[in-house]
C-alpha cells in the first residue's frame, strides 16, 4: 500500500507564507479556473466531482453549496471549520500549517461559488500557532489580491475573518460553531432550518472541514473528470487518515480511497503495535465511531466497506488499541473525555452522556452493578435516536459496539464485583 | 392558505401549509408529549420528548419542528417511542430534585404529569445528589426564585427572555455537569436588563422559576382561577387571578397562552402589581371629617350627610356650581352611572375626567380628520405592519405588551421601525431610523415630511382624490417648508427627516404609533391633526395594518369617555348641544338635561379660585398628584366648599376630603372595561372587599336616590343593557356576548361582529379632512434663568400617582423612587453626578430629586417620571391649555437645575 500525495503534495516544500513558491507548483491554478466560471458552474463543478465532506458526516459537498447558492437571502457565509476536536484526528493541521494557500485558494472558491462576501476560518484554540500564521496569510492575501475588493481582477469581493476557538470540543458541530461566532454560547440547534438555508446571523451559510476545502482547488485545477479517477467510483479523491494508539509510528498518511485494507494501513504505515501486542481493537473513524474488533481489518477503504465492517469511517481517524487492555477501559478512556464534552441542549446528550461516563467508571472501578450493562443500552439507544446533533447521536457508539463485541470483558467487569 | 392533509394516528387531519406535526396532532385531540415547546417561541427540540415516527423516514423525527406534508403517516406513539421517552424523561429525574410535596408547581408539572404517563422510575439512574445551596442570580431578587435543582434545563425561559420579551436577561451558564440558567455574569437579576415581565416563571415547566412571594401561599391545584382585565394600561391584558380559597387571598396572576390581546404575555405590573388589593392601607369605611379629622361613619350617615349637602349647594349655587370627576380606573357602568348621577341627578354637564390630561387632542383631533378619535387598528394588526412610525410613545415602558408587538414585527416579520421621540428610549434598539426631535416640535417635523413626499411624489393621489377633502388647503402650508428649515427647529439633521419621509411613504402597509408625547403639548391638536394629515397623504389609513393607533394609557380610559364622562357628549359621543339627542335621553333617563357643555378638569380646578364651582365629586382619580401646576390645584382642593372622594385609598386628594367613600377595586367587582383598540372586555370579581366598600356604581346609586333620583341596577350587567340602548356604537354589547373574547366597537347589533378596523371605504364622517397645521412654539421656551426643557412622564415599573404599583415589593425594589434624566455633558457641567439630589425648579416650584446621568436624552433636556409623591413633578409642569382640547402641556416647560 502506497501514500498519494494529492492534497499533501506541497507539505513542506514551501515556506508556509511564500507564496510565490506556492504559484510555481501550480497554485491559484484553480481559483483563476474558477473566477473564469459562472457561479453555478462551480458548483456544478463540485457536485460533479462527488466531493463528500471530510468532517465526518461524509455530505455531498455540491449539494451543500447548491443549497446555499440558490437562497434568496443575503449576505451569505462561508465557513472554514479548522476547530479540529475529534478524538484521534489531527490531519486539518497538517494542511492549515504546511500547505495554508491551498486552504485559502479553495475557500475563495466557496465564497465565490455560493456569493459570499465574507468568509471565516474558525481555528481550534489550542492551535495557536495556526492561528498566527493565519492571521499573517490573510494580510499577505490582501496585499495579493487574493481577498479584498477585486479579487484577482475578477470584481468579486470577499474577506476572511480568522477567529480562534475558545477550547470547546462541541464548537466544532456546526451550529454550535456558528452559535459562537455569533458571540453566542457554542450550543447546538434543531435542523431544519440547515445552516445552508438559516445559518450564521440567520443567513444562508456553508461551513466546510479543512480537508473538504483542500479539494476543492484540485478538483477546480484538473476538471471534476480527471479527479475522479483518483479513489472508486462511489468514493473519489483520496483521504487524509490520522494513525494513532497504540501504533509505532503514529502520523497522517494520505492515501487514495479503496486502494488498500483498514489493516494494510496500520501494518504498513504503523509499523506494527507498540507493544508489539496483536491488535484487539480499532475505531477507524474517530472517537465517537464503534470499535472494530482485531479480526474484522480486512475491509477495504471505503465508506461503504468500513460500514459494513460495523463502524464508519467518520474523520478517518484511526485509532488503534491493542491486546491487554480490557473494552471497560478503553471506553473509560473515551468517556472521560465526551463526559464534558455535550454543551447541554438535548436532555439525552446532555444527561446520558455523564451516567454513561458514570457507570463505565464504575465498572472500571470494580464497582459495577448487575443493571449496568442493560442501562449502558437503554441511556445509549436513547442517545442514538433521540439527540439533536452528531455528538449524541454518535458518543454511544463506542461503548454500545464494545458491548457487543467484548461483552466479555463488561461481564467480567461484573463479575469481579461479585466475587 | 394552503392546507396539506395528513395521517397521524389512523386519523386524517387538515392543517394550513406550515403546520407542524406537533400542532396538527394537537388539532385532533393527539397530545404529544413535550417540555419545551411553546407557541410564542422558536422550536427548541431539548426535550426530545415529541418525537415520532413518520412513515418513510429512518430513524425518530421532532414534531415540535417538522412541519406537517401532504400525505404523511405519522405514528406519534409505538412502544419503541414510548421506551425512548421513558428513558429520556428518567435520565431528566436523575438530574431534577423530586421535591412534589412541597412544591409549588405540584399538580401543574408537566414533568409530573409525564413521568407518571410512561412511569418513568425517577430512581432508575440514580438520585441527583443534593448540591449544597448556593446563592445564584436571583437570591436578592424580591420578584422571581430560580432553584437550580429542579432546572430541567429546557431553555424556554431562556428563549422566551430572548425572543418574545427581547430583553436577553437570561442565558445559560457553565460547562456541563453545573450547567445553570444565570444572567450574564451571574450579576443578580435586578441588576440586569430583566424587566420583570415574569415570563419565565410562567413558562417554566417545573418549578424551578418561581413567583418568589407566592412559595407555600397555594399549589396550582389549591387555586381557583378568575379570567378579568389587568387594571393598569390600556393594552388590555388578560389575566387569570388565582385565589386560594383557604386564604380567600389572590396569591398569582397568571395569563394564558393565546387569550387576546396578550397571548398569555404581561409586564411586571400585570404580573407583580397586584399587592394593593389586599394591601392593610385599603380604605374600609366611609369616613366624614369633623373638625379637620376624618372620623368613621356608617354608610347611612355618609351618604345622608353627600346627598343633603349636595342638594344645598345646588338650590343655593344652581346645578352648574356642581361637578363631578368620573375615573378611567372604574369600569365601564361606573362610567355610565357617574355621569348619569352628574347630568340626570345633579342637572348639569361639568363631568370629566383624566382622559383630558392624556388623549383629550385625539378625541378632538382626530374626531375632526376622520370622524372618530379611537385607535384605527387592533393590536395584533401591528404584527403585519411594513412600517411602524412610533412618534411621542415609549411604548415598551407605558404599553409593554404592544411593545412585543413592535419588537415581534420588526424582528421576525421584517418591518421597518421609524422612532421619533426626544429620548433614546428602548425602541430605538429595534429601529431602522431614530430621530430625536426637540420636545414640542412635532408639527415642524411632520410638515417637512410631508414637504418631502408631496416634492417627491410619494403621495397617493388616488386616495387624496376620492377618500378626502381640503387637500388644497394643506398644499400652501408644506411648500416652503423644507427639512432644513425643520432642522433649525426640530435640531434633527433634514436628511434623517428624508429618510423617515421616505420610509414611511414607501411602506406597503403602516401604522403611526403615538401617545403623550405628541398629545400633551398647548399644540396637542395640532399634533394629531398633523399625524392624520401625514396619514391621508399617503393612503395610510382605512387597511388591515395601516392607520393611526393613539395608545391610551388608563386600563378604561376608552370606555369612559365612550361612555360619556366628559363635559360635551352623552355616552357614544353624541353632543350635548344637540336638541334631538337632548331629547332622547330625556326620555330615556326621566329628567330634564342641561345643553351646556360642562367644564373640563382643569377648567374645574381653575373655577373653583373664581368660586364658580363649589362642590367637587371625585370618583377614583388623584388630582393633586396628577394635575398639572400641583400648588395651583392643591389650592383649589383645599379651597373648595365640599369635597367628596370615592377611593380604594386615603390618596393625596383624599386628604383634602370632606367625606370619602371606600370603593371596591377592580378584583372586587363585576363589570367591563374597553381596552385601547375599542374592545369590551369583562371584569370578574375574584375576592371579596375588604370592609365595607361598596362598587362605585352602587354608591352613585345610593347617593342619587338619597337626593331624590332613584337609580337602582342590582348587577352589572343590567347598567351595560341599558347602555347597549342608549349608546348605539355599544347597540351589540352584552355581558353574555363578550363572556370568552372581547368585542370591538363599533358594534351597532345584537349580531354584529364587532369593528378590526376602522374607516374601511369612508370615513365615519365621510371625506377625510386635511387640515393645514402651521408650527407654534410651545408655551413656555427655556430663557436665560431657565435654560432647560423639562419633560415629564411614564416609567415601566409605575403606573401613575404610584397608588397601586407602589404597594409591591417586587416593584419598590427596582424603583424605589423618582430622578431627573439629565445629559452628561450638562451633568458635568454642573458637577452632578449620578445619584445625587438635585433641585428641580420652574416658574410654578421647584422639586428635590436624584439625578440620573445618561446619554439617553439630549443636551439641554430634562425628564422626569410623574409617579412620586416625594418628588412629584407636576409640582414643576405647566398648566397652559390647548385651546381646543383643554389639555395641559406636560411635555414641554422650562426648568432649571441645581446642585443641592
Amino acid at each position: 500500500m502506497k501514500e498519494r500525495k494529492v492534497l499533501t503534495r506541497r507539505v513542506g516544500k514551501y515556506e508556509p507564507l511564500d507564496l510565490k513558491a506556492y504559484e510555481a507548483s501550480g497554485g491559484l491554478e484553480g481559483l483563476r479556473r474558477a473566477l473564469a466560471l459562472n457561479p453555478e458552474e462551480v458548483v456544478e463543478q463540485i457536485k460533479l466531482s462527488g466531493l463528500t465532506g471530510r468532517g465526518g458526516a461524509a455530505f455531498p459537498t455540491g449539494l451543500k453549496w447548491g443549497s446555499a447558492a440558490q437562497e434568496k437571502e443575503t449576505p451569505k457565509y462561508f465557513i472554514c471549520n479548522a476547530d479540529e476536536g475529534e478524538l484521534g484526528t489531527f490531519k486539518d493541521k497538517v494542511l492549515l500549517d504546511g500547505d495554508p494557500w491551498a486552504v485559502l485558494e479553495g475557500i475563495v472558491i466557496g465564497a465565490y461559488a455560493i456569493g459570499a462576501q465574507l468568509a471565516y476560518i474558525y481555528v481550534k484554540g489550542e492551535y495557536e500557532e495556526t492561528v498566527n500564521l493565519w492571521e499573517k496569510l490573510a494580510a499577505e492575501a490582501q496585499k495579493a489580491k487574493l481577498l479584498g475588493t477585486d479579487v484577482l481582477g475578477s470584481k468579486f469581493s470577499l474577506q476572511l475573518q480568522v477567529v480562534r476557538g475558545r477550547g470547546l470540543y462541541i464548537a466544532g458541530e456546526e451550529f454550535a460553531l456558528i452559535s459562537s461566532l455569533e458571540t453566542r454560547r457554542a450550543m447546538s440547534r434543531l435542523k431544519p432550518p440547515y445552516p445552508s438555508q438559516r445559518g450564521l446571523f440567520g443567513k444562508p451559510t456553508v461551513v466546510n472541514n479543512v480537508e473538504t476545502i483542500a479539494n476543492v482547488p484540485v478538483i477546480l485545477a484538473k476538471g471534476a473528470e480527471e479527479y475522479r479517477k483518483l479513489g472508486t467510483k462511489d468514493d473519489p479523491g483520496t483521504r487524509l487518515f490520522s494513525l494513532s494508539g497504540d501504533v509505532k509510528e503514529a502520523g497522517v498518511y494520505e492515501v487514495e480511497l479503496g486502494s488498500g485494507t483498514l489493516r494494510e494501513l496500520i501494518d504498513e504505515f504503523g509499523k506494527g503495535t507498540t507493544g508489539g501486542r496483536h491488535i484487539k481493537a480499532v475505531q477507524p473513524g474517530g472517537g465517537t465511531s464503534a470499535l472494530l474488533a482485531g479480526d474484522s481489518l480486512d475491509c477495504r477503504l471505503t465508506t461503504e466497506a468500513i460500514r459494513k465492517a460495523g463502524s464508519s469511517i467518520g474523520t478517518a481517524g484511526v485509532i488503534v488499541y491493542e491486546q491487554g487492555k480490557s473494552a471497560v477501559d478503553i471506553v473509560k478512556g473515551l468517556m472521560d473525555f465526551y463526559g464534558f464534552e455535550s454543551c447541554g441542549r438535548c436532555a439525552p446528550c446532555r444527561i446520558g452522556v455523564v451516567r454513561m461516563k458514570e457507570i463505565v467508571e464504575r465498572l472500571s472501578h470494580g464497582k459495577g452493578r448487575t443493571e449496568d450493562l442493560e442501562q449502558l443500552r437503554r441511556i445509549g439507544k436513547a442517545c442514538v435516536v433521540a439527540s439533536t446533533c452528531g455528538m449524541g447521536q454518535a458518543f454511544p457508539l463506542p461503548v454500545l459496539s464494545a458491548l457487543e463485541v467484548f461483552g466479555g470483558d463488561f461481564e467480567a467487569a461484573i463479575a469481579k464485583v461479585s466475587v | 392558505m394552503k392546507e396539506v392533509s395528513l395521517t397521524i394516528d389512523g386519523k386524517k387531519v387538515k392543517v394550513p401549509e406550515g403546520t407542524t406535526i406537533l400542532e396538527a396532532a394537537k388539532a385532533v385531540g393527539i397530545d404529544v408529549p413535550h417540555l419545551c415547546y411553546d407557541p410564542r417561541v422558536k422550536p427548541i427540540g431539548s426535550c426530545r420528548l415529541c418525537v415520532v415516527q413518520v412513515e418513510g423516514q429512518a430513524g425518530l423525527t421532532t414534531s415540535c419542528n417538522t412541519e406537517a406534508a401532504g400525505g404523511m403517516n405519522v405514528t406519534t406513539e409505538n412502544e419503541e417511542i414510548a421506551a425512548i421517552r421513558k428513558t429520556i424523561l428518567e435520565l431528566i429525574l436523575s438530574e431534577h430534585r423530586v421535591a412534589c410535596t412541597s412544591c409549588d408547581e405540584d399538580g401543574a408539572c408537566k414533568l409530573q404529569d409525564y413521568a407518571y404517563r410512561y412511569q418513568a422510575d425517577e430512581g432508575r439512574f440514580g438520585l441527583p445528589e443534593r448540591r449544597p445551596v448556593r446563592p445564584n442570580y436571583t437570591t436578592n431578587s424580591e420578584g422571581i426564585l430560580y432553584d437550580p435543582d429542579k432546572c430541567i434545563l429546557c431553555g424556554l425561559c431562556v428563549q422566551y427572555c430572548e425572543e418574545v420579551q427581547k430583553a436577553e436577561a437570561l442565558t445559560f451558564a457553565g460547562r456541563l455537569g453545573q450547567l445553570e440558567v444565570s444572567t450574564a455574569f451571574g450579576i443578580d437579576l435586578q441588576e440586569s436588563s430583566c424587566v420583570l415581565c415574569g415570563g419565565c416563571v410562567e413558562i417554566c415547566p417545573t418549578g424551578a422559576m418561581l413567583d418568589r412571594a407566592t412559595i407555600g401561599k397555594g399549589r396550582e391545584k389549591d387555586l381557583t382561577k378568575t379570567r378579568t382585565t389587568c387594571a393598569y394600561c390600556g393594552v388590555g391584558c388578560q389575566i387569570d387571578l388565582n385565589v386560594n380559597p383557604k386564604t380567600k387571598r389572590i396569591v398569582r396572576v397568571t395569563s394564558e397562552v393565546g387569550c387576546i390581546p396578550n397571548d398569555g404575555n404581561l409586564c411586571v405590573k400585570g404580573r407583580f402589581g397586584m399587592d394593593f388589593i389586599a394591601s392593610d392601607k385599603r380604605l374600609t369605611e366611609p369616613l366624614i371629617k369633623r373638625n379637620g379629622k376624618f372620623e368613621k361613619a356608617t354608610w347611612e350617615e355618609a351618604i345622608k350627610f353627600v346627598a343633603e349637602r349636595l342638594k344645598r349647594i345646588r338650590s343655593e349655587f344652581g346645578a352648574d356650581s356642581i361637578a363631578g370627576l368620573s375615573s378611567a380606573k372604574c369600569t365601564n357602568e361606573d362610567n355610565y352611572v357617574f355621569q348619569k348621577f352628574i347630568r340626570a341627578c345633579i342637572g348639569t354637564n361639568n363631568v370629566d375626567h383624566c382622559a383630558r390630561l392624556c388623549h383629550a387632542s385625539t378625541v378632538a383631533g382626530l374626531a375632526r380628520a376622520f370622524g372618530s378619535g379611537a385607535m384605527t387598528n387592533s393590536i395584533d394588526e401591528l404584527k403585519n405592519a411594513g412600517c411602524i412610525f412610533v412618534i411621542g410613545s415609549n411604548t415598551t415602558e407605558a404599553h409593554p405588551v404592544i411593545g412585543l408587538y413592535i419588537k415581534e414585527a420588526v424582528m421576525k416579520n421584517g418591518a421597518e421601525l421609524i422612532v421619533a421621540d426626544p429620548r433614546k428610549i428602548d425602541l430605538v434598539r429595534f429601529a431602522r431610523l431614530h430621530i430625536a426631535q426637540a420636545p414640542g416640535t412635532d408639527v415642524a417635523l411632520i410638515n417637512a415630511m410631508m414637504n418631502v413626499i408631496i416634492n417627491e411624489e410619494l403621495h397617493d393621489k388616488a386616495f387624496i382624490n376620492e377618500r378626502t377633502e381640503d387637500f388644497e388647503k394643506l398644499k400652501p402650508v408644506l411648500k416652503d417648508f423644507t427639512p432644513e428649515e425643520a432642522e433649525a427647529i426640530t435640531t434633527i439633521p433634514a436628511e434623517k427627516i428624508r429618510a423617515a419621509a421616505r420610509l414611511y411613504a414607501r411602506a406597503e402597509t403602516a401604522s403611526i404609533i403615538y401617545s403623550m408625547g405628541i398629545t400633551q403639548h398647548t399644540t396637542g391638536t395640532d399634533n394629531v391633526l398633523s399625524l392624520a394629515n401625514l396619514a391621508m397623504l399617503t393612503g395610510n389609513v382605512g387597511a388591515e395594518s395601516t392607520g393611526v393607533n393613539p395608545l391610551r394609557g388608563q386600563n378604561n380610559v376608552q370606555g369612559a369617555c365612550d361612555l360619556g364622562a366628559l363635559p360635551n357628549v352623552y355616552p357614544g359621543y353624541q353632543s350635548v348641544e344637540d336638541s334631538q339627542i337632548q331629547a332622547k335621553f330625556e326620555s330615556a333617563w326621566g329628567r330634564k338635561l342641561s345643553c351646556r357643555t360642562g367644564l373640563t378638569v382643569v377648567e374645574m380646578m381653575h373655577a373653583i379660585e373664581e368660586e364658580n364651582i363649589k362642590a367637587l365629586y371625585i370618583m377614583g382619580e388623584n388630582p393633586a398628584l396628577s394635575d398639572p401646576n400641583l400648588n395651583r390645584t392643591r389650592k383649589s382642593l383645599e379651597a373648595v366648599n365640599f369635597l367628596v372622594v370615592q377611593d380604594i385609598f386615603l390618596s393625596e386628594t383624599a386628604e383634602y376630603a370632606d367625606v370619602v367613600l371606600p370603593s371596591v377595586c377592580f378584583a372586587e367587582k363585576d363589570g367591563t372595561f374597553t381596552n385601547t383598540e375599542r374592545r369590551v372586555q369583562r371584569v370578574r370579581k375574584a375576592v371579596a372587599p375588604p370592609g365595607q366598600a361598596r362598587s362605585d356604581w352602587e354608591i352613585i346609586c345610593e347617593v342619587a336616590t338619597k337626593m331624590g333620583y332613584p337609580m337602582a341596577y342590582g348587577r352589572a350587567d343590567k347598567i351595560m343593557d341599558e347602555i347597549a340602548i342608549v349608546c348605539p356604537i355599544y347597540g351589540g354589547m352584552s355581558f353574555e356576548r363578550i363572556d370568552s373574547v372581547g368585542l370591538q366597537w363599533p358594534c351597532p347589533d345584537k349580531e354584529h361582529p364587532g369593528t378590526r378596523f376602522l374607516h374601511e371605504g369612508t370615513f365615519k364622517r365621510g371625506k377625510g379632512k386635511f387640515h393645514a397645521v402651521e408650527y407654534k412654539a410651545a408655551n413656555e421656551l427655556p430663557d436665560e434663568k431657565y435654560p432647560f426643557v423639562l419633560s415629564t412622564g411614564r416609567q415601566l415599573y409605575q403606573f401613575h400617582t404610584g397608588t397601586m404599583t407602589r404597594k409591591s415589593a417586587v416593584i419598590n425594589q427596582v424603583s424605589p423612587t423618582g430622578y431627573v434624566e439629565i445629559h452628561p455633558d450638562d451633568a458635568a457641567r454642573l458637577e452632578i453626578n449620578s445619584g445625587e439630589n438635585v433641585e428641580v425648579i420652574t416658574r410654578r416650584g421647584k422639586v428635590t430629586t436624584p439625578a440620573r446621568v445618561t446619554s439617553g436624552i439630549e443636551k439641554g433636556w430634562l425628564f422626569m417620571p410623574f409617579h412620586f409623591r416625594e418628588c412629584p413633578a407636576n409640582m414643576l409642569t405647566n398648566d397652559a391649555l390647548d385651546p381646543t382640547a383643554k389639555i395641559p402641556e406636560y411635555k414641554v416647560c422650562a426648568a432649571a437645575v441645581k446642585k443641592t
